[in-house]
């Protein structure tokens, strides 16, 4: 049943399988949950709103088109409902900030030293969070998702040409983070 | 230029340019060591987003879901159940005033054996009826009608916010 594809459980869901949703949820529960957590920068929120995304999906069944594919489809939920939740939590002016054209500064001077002593992998993980929210969306949806600049699109409506836009944006100051360590040049050329 | 040969960079690293800016690309970063550092730094980011690990959800987070699933569809459930049962007593209060006007026109019909009888009977049987309302909406009768609705429409409010505190707290517990 576990090597089925998404489609094949969801017709079984809708004859009445409710059982073989958790199939579904066992797919997705922990990539969704990576995103929701880069989004909202908070676990618990995460998780409850990922219980809501599910259920919702669940009750919208009826909605989804078969012949697109269900990751997008679900994935455009998850990112809807956070950015809801976002605004709920009265944190609009914040979230209109992380427009494309917004220049963001990740690390200050003074924080040099203390990333120096850090593992650059974990580092850049840790980064991500503190990226502008769609900024870590489609880093998160680019690499964890391994989504392609079109499904991001249609996950976030915007054009393939703006995630490009927010995908290199997000690259170059990750980078100019890792140019400003003070071993930079050690950490670059023995990757 | 900055801006346009980080562009550049980018697109380079995703493969996305085309013969002649490749190459461009490739003797730039040859013959410039600072472009070379920060397109190593570059591939450096990639690699480590690659790198990326997944974050876990709680270990009883798919059981949380599906009780809650569960508990949508009960709700649905017996909201179809409630739904059903008020369907069936209109229904069934239909069935009986139908029957008791054709039991009348039929009772009618056999005492006497001509249709002018069942016509006179079955109009005596509406102006009986309707009468029956008139004098049930009498004015006297309004205020009494219309205090008893709306205490039965308190009374449901009451029970309806009960039901619906009782569920969310249901929920929460989840």
């Amino acid at each position: 049943m576990k090597d089925l594809s998404d489609i094949e459980i969801i017709k079984s869901v809708k004859r009445g399988n409710q059982s073989d949703y958790s199939i579904i949820i066992n797919r997705y529960k922990n990539k969704a949950f990576s995103l929701l957590k880069r989004i909202l920068k908070n676990e618990m929120d995460a998780e409850e709103v990922l219980q809501d995304c599910f259920l919702k999906a669940y009750h919208g069944l009826s909605n989804f088109k078969m012949d697109s594919k269900f990751s997008t489809w679900f994935y455009r939920i998850v990112y809807n409902t956070a950015m809801t939740k976002i605004s709920s939590k009265k944190r609009k002016i914040e979230n209109e900030m992380s427009s494309i054209d917004d220049h963001f500064d990740l690390i200050s001077d003074n924080d040099v030293d203390i990333i120096d002593k850090e593992d650059s992998d974990r580092l850049i993980s840790e980064l991500i969070e503190t990226l502008p929210e769609k900024h870590s969306s489609v880093v998160t949806m680019y690499y964890l998702e391994e989504m392609s600049c079109e499904e991001i699109g249609t996950v976030m409506n915007l054009s393939v040409s703006n995630i490009k836009v927010i995908l290199y944006r997000s690259r170059n100051s990750l980078k100019d983070v890792i140019l400003k360590m003070k071993n930079s040049e050690e950490l670059l050329w023995t990757r | 230029m900055d801006e346009m040969n980080d562009e550049l960079l980018n697109k380079f690293l995703d493969n996305e340019l085309d013969k002649e800016n490749t190459q461009i690309v490739e003797r730039a970063i040859k013959n410039s060591e600072d472009l070379r550092k920060r397109f190593q730094a570059l591939k450096s980011v990639h690699r480590s987003l690659m790198k990326m690990k997944v974050s876990e959800t709680s270990p009883e987070f798919v059981n949380k879901v599906m009780s809650r699933l569960g508990r949508n569809t009960d709700f649905f459930k017996n909201q179809n159940y409630f739904l059903a049962v008020l369907y069936l007593i209109f229904l069934g209060g239909a069935v009986f005033l139908t029957g008791y006007v054709v039991y009348k026109m039929f009772g009618a019909g056999t005492e006497t054996n001509t249709s002018f009888k069942i016509i006179d009977t079955t109009e005596m049987q509406f102006e009986n009826i309707s009468s029956l309302i008139k004098n049930f909406f009498k004015s006297t009768n309004v205020s009494l009608i219309g205090s008893i609705l709306a205490f039965s429409v308190i009374i449901s409010a009451y029970l309806f916010f009960e039901l619906f505190k009782n569920n969310k707290t249901d929920l929460n517990k989840i």
